[in-house]
C-alpha cells in the first residue's frame, strides 16, 4: 500500500490552467480522492466536478474589542501588533478589523485586561461529494474581505486525514495564500505556458517552492503557443516536465462549456495517470 | 496652527510625496507668533512596513498634535483616524514642493479630502 500523498497544483501566473489540470488529474485517479479548492477568492473547480454539498461551516478570525472604561491607553497593544491593526490615538484605541491577522498578541499583552476577542466570520467552508466519489472541499472568502490565508488554513484542517490522495488546487501567484496552499504538500505541480509572462512567473513560483523544500514538476499548457524558453529553463533547473497540453480550439471550447480535459479528449486519462505515477516516483526519490 | 505634509525629503524644498503611509518623511510646519514658521522633519518609521503603514503613520503624525495633513492621498484607515480627531486632510500633487503645497494651503487653494461611505 502506498503512503498517503498530497499534491498541490499551483502556478505563478494566473490563467495558465491549474484547474484544467487539477480537475482532469482527479478524474484520472482511483475513486475517493480528496480535492481541496484553495482558490478561495474565486473557486471554480465545482463547476467542472459538480459536487453535491453536504455541509457548510462558517470560518473566521478572532479580532480584539477594547473596553474603553478599563483601557488606560498605555499603547502596549499597538507596540506588539505586527500589522498596526490596533492604534492608540491620544486616549482612544481604534481597531481595524481588516488589518488584523487574529494572532491575539494584543489581548495577551494588555496589562489592564481591557481586550476581549470576538469571532468574526470572513468566509465559509463547503464539503460535498463529486463525480468519481471525490471528497470535495471548497473555501470561499466573503466579498470585501482581504485575507484569504485563514480560510485556506481552516480548509486544510477540515480535510480528512485518512485520504490516500489529496489534491490542492491553489490560487495563482506566490503570495501568502499560495504559500499556505503549498505548505505541507508532498509535491507541487507548476502549470505554466511558454510565454514571457509564463516563464517570469514560473521562476518566481520555483523560488517559492525551493524555500518550502517541496519537490516540483512542470506542466506546460498551450505548449505550442510560444517559444522554447520555458523548456530550456526547466532543463537548466532540473525540473521534470510532466506533461504538455497543446493550444487547441476544442479544448478551450469544451472547457468554456464546463467540461474537463478528459471529457473533451479522453486520451488524456492515460497521460494524467502517467503524470501521477511519475510524481509518486519523484516523491519516493525525494524522500531518500 | 501645526500641519504635517507627506514629503520625499526633510525640507521645504523637498517634493511632496503623493503617498501618505509610505512617505519617507513628514515635514511639520508650525506657525509661531510674528509670522515665524518652525519647520521640523519627522521620519516615518512605517514607510517600509509590510502592512498597516497607513494606520502607523497616522498615529505618528497625530502625536505631533497637528490640525491638518497635506498629502496626495490618504487611505480609508488613516483617514478614519484623522476624522476621529478632527484633523482635516488636504490634497496636493507630487510635483509640488512642500513649500508650494503649504502656500497653496494657506491661500485655500487645496481641495479638502472627503470619503463617501456606502
Amino acid at each position: 500500500m502506498d503512503t498517503p500523498i498530497t499534491i498541490t497544483i499551483a502556478s505563478g501566473k494566473g490563467g495558465t490552467g491549474k484547474t484544467l489540470v487539477a480537475t482532469s488529474l482527479v478524474l484520472s485517479l482511483p475513486e475517493g480522492v480528496q480535492y481541496l479548492d484553495c482558490d478561495v477568492e474565486a473557486p471554480n473547480a465545482h463547476i467542472f466536478l459538480q459536487p453535491q454539498w453536504e455541509e457548510e461551516l462558517k470560518t473566521g478570525l478572532v479580532v480584539p474589542r477594547v473596553e474603553a472604561a478599563v483601557c488606560t491607553a498605555c499603547g502596549e497593544c499597538n507596540r506588539v501588533c505586527e500589522f498596526k491593526a490596533i492604534v492608540v490615538i491620544v486616549d482612544k484605541v481604534l481597531v481595524f478589523d481588516e488589518l488584523c491577522h487574529g494572532c491575539g498578541a494584543c489581548s495577551y499583552i494588555c496589562p489592564s485586561d481591557a481586550i476581549t476577542e470576538i469571532e468574526k466570520a470572513i468566509g465559509i467552508i463547503r464539503k460535498g461529494r463529486a463525480r468519481n466519489g471525490i471528497r470535495f472541499l471548497q473555501g470561499l472568502l466573503n466579498i470585501g474581505e482581504p485575507m484569504a490565508t485563514p480560510i485556506i488554513r481552516r480548509l486544510k484542517k477540515e480535510a480528512a486525514t485518512n485520504a490516500r490522495i489529496t489534491l490542492r488546487d491553489a490560487p495563482p501567484g506566490t503570495s501568502c495564500p499560495v504559500i499556505e496552499s503549498v505548505e505541507g504538500s508532498d509535491f507541487t505541480i507548476l502549470v505554466t505556458e511558454p510565454t514571457p509572462f509564463g516563464l517570469n512567473d514560473l521562476k518566481l513560483a520555483v523560488g517559492m517552492g525551493r524555500e518550502l523544500h517541496v519537490p516540483m514538476g512542470v506542466i506546460i499548457n498551450r505548449a505550442d503557443a510560444g517559444d522554447d524558453r520555458v523548456h530550456r529553463y526547466c532543463g537548466k533547473e532540473g525540473l521534470p516536465i510532466l506533461l504538455e497540453i497543446p493550444l487547441k480550439r476544442e479544448i478551450a471550447q469544451g472547457y468554456a462549456d464546463g467540461q474537463t480535459l478528459i471529457d473533451i479528449l479522453p486520451e488524456y486519462r492515460d497521460r494524467f495517470q502517467g503524470v501521477f505515477a511519475r510524481i509518486q516516483e519523484e516523491v519516493r526519490h525525494a524522500g531518500k | 496652527m501645526k500641519i504635517a505634509i507627506s514629503s520625499t525629503g526633510e525640507t521645504l524644498a523637498s517634493k511632496v510625496d503623493p503617498r501618505f503611509g509610505r512617505a519617507p518623511y513628514f515635514v511639520i510646519v508650525e506657525e509661531r507668533p510674528e509670522d515665524c514658521l518652525k519647520i521640523d522633519a519627522l521620519k516615518n518609521t512605517a514607510a517600509d512596513a509590510a502592512m498597516g503603514a497607513g494606520t502607523d503613520a497616522a498615529q505618528q503624525v497625530v502625536r505631533e498634535r497637528i490640525e491638518a495633513v497635506i498629502s496626495g492621498a490618504v487611505g480609508p484607515n488613516a483617514f478614519e483616524i484623522f476624522e476621529k480627531l478632527g484633523v482635516e486632510v488636504f490634497l496636493a500633487r507630487g510635483d509640488m514642493s512642500v513649500k508650494e503645497a503649504y502656500e497653496q494651503f494657506k491661500q485655500g487653494a487645496l481641495q479638502r479630502m472627503r470619503i463617501k461611505r456606502l
